[in-house]
Formats: C-alpha cells, sequence, structure tokens
C-alpha cells in the first residue's frame, strides 16, 4: 500500500468572473515528490500553486494537505506555516534586513525565541549561499539575493511542502543559477515541492512528474520522459516545441 | 543612500558611496546649501525677535500669553484694611517641606508697589490643617511651622490689596509642572498632543476597518433570508390590512434583511459614514457642537451623572471634538497608507502562517508609518491651528489669552502680532521637526 498522498486536489474549480483559471483538476503530489507545473501564460498555472495555501479560494471541489482539508478555513494559518511559497516577485519585507525577514514569522508563528531564529536564519542563509548578506535591506541586494533570501525565509519554517511560483522569471539570466541550484539542493534533499516554472534545465534535472495546465484544464499529467519523447496531446507538443526551441 | 539604521556593510555594494557613512542624519538645517533668500528670512526673523523682546508691551503680551510666571502659586489676595493691616491665610494646604512665601502689594491696576517680604518657613510632617497664629516677622531663617495654613499678618504704608505667594523658584519639578498646568501657549499644546493622541487611534482603527472586506455577504442564505423577509411581509400585511403599514413594514424588513445581507461590510460602511460625516463639517461646528450641544444633552440624558462625575465642560469637549474632526482626515490618512503597500506584501505575510493582524501589525504598518509620515505631521500642524477655534467655548488657550490681553490695553496690533509669531515659531518647529524625522525612518 503506498503512503497518503500529500496534497490531494479533488476536482477543483476556480473562476475569475467568466474566466475559468482552474477547470477541473485532479492531482495528487507524493511526500517528497516534485511536480513541475507548466503551461502557457494565463493557463491557471499560479492560480492552481495559490489555491493549496489558499491564498485563492477554490469555487468547487476539494484540496487536502496532509491530511487537513484547506476548504476549512479555521486553522489556515496552522497549515499555511507547514507550506512554503515563494513568489515571482520575491514579496521580502523591505523594512527588514535578510535576517530580520527570515526571523520574523519563526518568532511570530512558531514561538521561537529571537536567538534561536536568528541561529536557524544563518543556517538557511548559509544554505543559500548568501550568508554574509543577513544585514543587507532587500533594496541592497540583487534580484537574485532577495529571491534566496525569501526561499531562506520559507525554509525557516521547517516547511513540508515548498511551493514555487515562477521563482526566475523576473530574474537577469546570470541571477537564474544561484537560485535553481539551491531549488536543485533542496529536490535532492527530498523536499516536496510544486515548482511553476519553464526552466527546461531544472525540468528535466528534478521533476519527478509534469502537470501541463492550458486554460485551467489538466491536459496531461506525466514523466518528464513521457512528455518530451512522447507528448499524448497535439496541444502539448505545440506547446513544447515553442518553449525547446 | 539614506539609511541610518545601521551602516550598511561594506560588502553589501562592492564600494562605500563616498560620504554615505558619515552622511549627517540629524541635520536638520542644510547651513552649507542655505539659499539666500533663507539667509534674509532668518536676519529679518533675529531682527523682529529683537524688536519684540525689549519692546516692553510685547514682552506684557507674551507674558500674558504664555501664563507667566510659572515659578510661583497664588496663596491668598486680600484687601488691605484702611489703617494699613492685613491678614492672609493660605486658601491651600500646603504639604511638609521647605518653602518661600512672599508678600507684595498691588495698587487698583494691579502694579506692584513697595517692598514685598519674604517669608522663609518649613512645614513638619505632623502639621495640622488649619491656621495658627500669625507670623509677622519676615525671615531669611527657616521657621518651623506646625501649620498646613500659614498665616501672615501685617501693615503695609500703601497699596490697595496684599498678595501672598508660593514663590518654588529652587523646584524644577514643581515649575514644570505648573507650565503643563498653565493657560495660553501650553493650553494650546496640551490640546493639541491629547487631541492628536486620540485621532491617531480612532484614524488606526477606523482606517483598519476601511481597508476591512468591504463585499457584501451574497454566498450563504441570501435567497433563503429574502424569502422569509418576503413572507413576514406578506404575514404583516395579512395581519394589519392597512396598505400603508405594508409599506412600512417592507421597508422596514428589506433594510433589516438589507443590513444583514451587508453584515461582513459593516466595518468598512460604519467607517466610512464617519469619515464622509465628520470631514463633511466645519471644524467650528464641530466644537461649537460638542461644546453647547453634546455636553448639555448628555447632561440632561444622565441625569446629571456626566458633568457630576464626569465633567465633560471645557477642556474635555474641546478634545473630544478636535479628535472626532481630525480622526476623521487620518482615517483617510490611514487608508491610504496601508493601501499604497503592495498586495503582496500581505500575501507573503499570510502565506508564512501570519494571521491579518499579525501580517498588518509586523509588515504593513511599519511600511506604511513611513509612507503617511508626510501627510501626519502635516495634520499636526493643522491641528496645532485649528486648536485657536476652541477659544469659542471660552477656553483659555493661547488665542482667548491674547484676546483677554487686548480687550484690556487696547493694544490689537501687539496682542496679535505675539499670539501670530507664537503659532508661527511653533508650526516651523514642527515642520523641521517632521522633516528630520523622515529623514531618520526613510527606507531606500
Amino acid at each position: 500500500m503506498t503512503e497518503e498522498p500529500i496534497i490531494q486536489i479533488k476536482n477543483a474549480y476556480k473562476n475569475f468572473g467568466h474566466i475559468e483559471a482552474v477547470y477541473d483538476v485532479s492531482l495528487d503530489v507524493q511526500i517528497g515528490e516534485v511536480l513541475v507545473i507548466i503551461g502557457p501564460s494565463g493557463g491557471g498555472k499560479s492560480t492552481l500553486l495559490r489555491c493549496i495555501n489558499r491564498l485563492e479560494v477554490i469555487d468547487k471541489g476539494e484540496i487536502i494537505v496532509d491530511g487537513v482539508s484547506v476548504n476549512n478555513p479555521k486553522n489556515i494559518n496552522k497549515i499555511r506555516a507547514e507550506i512554503g511559497i515563494v513568489f515571482q516577485l520575491f514579496n521580502l519585507f523591505p523594512h527588514l534586513t535578510a535576517l530580520e525577514n527570515i526571523t520574523l514569522a519563526q518568532q511570530v508563528v512558531r514561538n521561537r525565541k529571537k536567538k534561536e531564529a536568528e541561529e536557524i536564519a544563518h543556517y538557511q542563509l548559509q544554505k543559500v549561499g548568501i550568508g554574509e548578506k543577513w544585514n543587507s535591506y532587500p533594496s541592497h541586494l540583487s534580484g537574485g539575493q532577495q529571491q534566496r533570501v525569501a526561499i531562506a525565509r520559507s525554509l525557516a519554517m521547517d516547511p513540508k511542502i515548498m511551493l514555487f511560483d515562477e521563482p526566475t522569471s523576473a530574474l537577469d539570466p546570470e541571477m537564474i543559477k544561484g537560485v535553481l541550484d539551491v531549488m536543485l539542493a533542496l529536490a535532492e534533499e527530498g523536499m516536496t515541492m510544486v515548482v511553476v516554472s519553464h526552466e527546461m534545465g531544472f525540468v528535466k534535472a528534478a521533476a519527478d512528474r509534469i502537470a501541463f495546465l492550458d486554460f485551467g484544464r489538466l491536459v496531461e499529467l506525466t514523466t518528464p520522459d513521457q512528455l518530451f519523447n512522447n507528448p499524448k496531446t497535439e496541444r502539448t507538443r505545440e506547446f513544447l516545441s515553442q518553449i525547446l526551441e | 543612500m539614506t539609511n541610518h539604521r545601521s551602516k550598511p556593510p561594506a560588502d553589501s555594494t562592492g564600494k562605500e558611496i563616498p560620504g554615505s557613512s558619515f552622511d549627517r542624519p540629524g541635520l536638520i538645517i542644510p547651513w552649507k546649501d542655505l539659499p539666500w533668500w533663507a539667509v534674509i528670512i532668518l536676519i529679518v526673523g533675529v531682527y523682529i525677535g529683537y524688536i519684540m523682546l525689549t519692546n516692553v508691551k510685547y514682552i506684557e503680551a507674551l507674558t500674558f500669553v504664555l501664563d507667566l510666571p510659572w515659578h510661583k502659586e497664588t496663596l491668598q489676595v486680600d484687601d488691605i484694611s484702611e489703617n494699613g493691616d492685613w491678614l492672609l491665610t493660605s486658601k491651600t494646604s500646603l504639604g511638609p517641606g521647605k518653602y518661600t512665601l512672599y508678600v507684595e502689594y498691588l495698587d487698583e491696576n494691579d502694579n506692584v508697589v513697595g517692598q514685598s517680604e519674604k517669608f522663609n518657613i518649613q512645614i513638619t510632617s505632623d502639621a495640622i490643617d488649619y491656621a495658627l497664629e500669625p507670623l509677622t516677622i519676615p525671615s531669611e531663617e527657616y521657621i518651623t511651622l506646625d501649620s498646613t495654613r500659614p498665616t501672615i499678618s501685617g501693615s503695609s504704608p500703601e497699596g490697595e490689596r496684599a498678595i501672598l505667594y508660593d514663590d518654588f523658584s529652587r523646584k524644577p519639578r514643581l515649575i514644570l509642572l505648573n507650565i503643563w498646568r498653565s493657560d495660553g501657549l501650553f493650553l494650546t499644546l496640551r490640546v493639541t498632543m491629547i487631541s492628536f493622541s486620540s485621532a491617531l487611534i480612532l484614524g488606526l482603527l477606523f482606517g483598519l476597518m476601511r481597508v476591512a472586506d468591504r463585499s457584501p455577504d451574497l454566498r450563504k442564505n441570501i435567497f433563503i433570508r429574502l424569502l422569509i423577509g418576503l413572507v413576514m411581509i406578506i404575514l404583516a400585511g395579512i395581519f394589519t390590512s392597512l396598505p400603508e403599514d405594508i409599506w412600512k413594514i417592507a421597508l422596514f424588513v428589506i433594510s433589516v434583511e438589507g443590513l444583514m445581507v451587508l453584515f461582513p461590510a459593516i466595518p468598512y460602511t460604519l467607517s466610512t459614514l464617519y469619515v464622509e460625516v465628520m470631514r463633511g463639517l466645519p471644524m467650528l461646528v464641530i466644537i461649537l457642537y460638542m461644546g453647547f450641544a453634546i455636553t448639555p444633552a448628555l447632561r440632561n440624558a444622565s441625569g446629571g451623572w456626566i458633568t457630576g462625575e464626569i465633567d465633560l465642560r471645557g477642556m474635555p469637549s474641546a478634545i473630544i471634538g478636535l479628535s472626532i474632526g481630525y480622526g476623521a482626515y487620518l482615517t483617510e490618512v490611514f487608508r491610504g497608507g496601508i493601501e499604497s503597500i503592495p498586495k503582496g506584501q500581505m500575501e507573503a505575510a499570510r502565506s508564512l502562517g501570519m494571521s491579518y493582524f499579525q501580517a498588518m501589525g509586523y509588515v504593513i504598518l511599519p511600511q506604511a508609518i513611513r509612507v503617511i509620515l508626510p501627510p501626519l505631521g502635516n495634520d499636526f500642524i493643522a491641528m496645532l491651528k485649528d486648536s485657536s477655534l476652541i477659544s469659542v467655548i471660552a477656553l483659555p488657550e493661547m488665542l482667548q489669552r491674547g484676546r483677554l490681553w487686548i480687550s484690556r490695553t487696547f493694544r490689537a496690533f501687539e496682542g496679535y502680532n505675539s499670539v501670530a509669531i507664537l503659532y508661527l515659531l511653533m508650526t516651523l518647529g514642527l515642520s523641521l521637526l517632521v522633516r528630520f524625522i523622515e529623514r531618520r525612518t526613510s527606507i531606500d
């Protein structure tokens, strides 16, 4: 018998007005799995990701994370603390230093002592490779450094799941590698990850499965080998040919 | 680079921008690059100040407006009898300790005449609270007294009235207390500070309500509720069987239903109502209304309990009026500040597991405060000026004191000049302070 999947999405629907952002999507993510979501822009990738930690509320269906339904809003903060999310635009707190960015939620949500939180923050900053920048404000950091601080901020909460919402698409090309390296290392450690990304290098190296979303519909959910070598639908083939050029 | 909170680490940018670490955070007046017109204004200002401080009429007006002197407290004033004898007993009871009391003689125009007399006394800790044998001989030595109400008698060759006062020139704590309690300038400052603090709290609360969820609750059971409402209208129609009553009841039910449907948006609705009403009323009207309509109405409604137990007359009603009026402006300032923070900040904080209020307190408001500091300073200065309006409910603040002095001396020019200059000094000082705080708290 296999383990219970850590994320279960059952027939999720989400509309923005008349636009169907997510339409009847069902998928499971196992513990330690890296799921990459690809698809054209406006295809509902980010919306689906944000539905997992209830930044968007689904209209119909059910999402269960770690055995708890996200539809039930009672202890949403507890669930969210277990789900790290990294945004496209970093969303660091500009009035706090890198270190304070990382310690704030630990102290407020996890009730850690300041010293303990700072030790963890230093450790996580070392891990993402910018240990010496702990006292800098976000405005003094480059985009890649900011994104790595954002990853460290999420990791410091000891999440069970990490969500990445196009973490590299707002970065200069030479900054992307540093961030992807951090993500690859994280995947190797066995973190459960859901990643919205078109970085094919990362997809090939780390993805266990790939979901292809178009017009909010789950067109294909398969392994990278299958998808790249033998796509099932014409739409997938067309999309892949465009991004693999 | 204006980050003064901590030195940027040398490796953050690779090289230090020249002068950045020696940037003067506390510099209010940039002497180095002062323009020529500022120098002229400064010289004119010093000249005007010199003229005012050497003109006896201005000194008198300023003294009156500032409610000087602060180092003495009048204990008793009494007429001098025809044969020149007088007897003064302190009205207030003095605690144990050393005191320096003075007796001065005043003529009919309140001018000091003759020689004042000085009495050094020491009141014991077991002194009793009524007058004993009067003292008669002035003394440099401290005379021990067993009464907390010193009584002094003597005779005067001239003057209409004798005045007994307690001089505490050497007790800075008492002087500060007297400054704080004095009328005129410090009443203005006191009212402004208290009102602005409470307006800040009001503004923050209503500002938070104003950015709260404003969507009406259209999800749950709205049709069932409206159906119940419809049934109630029909039932009421059957029982009353009067056409106009049906419409009244229908209106009532529909408005109740409407409120119920709006329920999650009630904080928003309330704060919007507050802002629109209060912002639409002139400050003068609010203060008159508080002083002459609300306070008496409350007294009547509460059977004298308010103004008996809780006295709202005078300063409290002025403070409440100013706070409510400015609370409305500050609500909008806070709302603007909060809404200027990108949505991603709230999302990031919430996704880390913080509650809405934690995210507000730790992430949104600290950033919003920096944005709203200039408009807050602006409103503080505006409130300082608008505090002159409370003179209409006869509070002895700066303008009222000035007018009193003018009606006594008929010197409108000196009187209003003194008031104007004092206001100007305060507002200029404040705007420099605001600029200073802005520099200290700015982030790149």
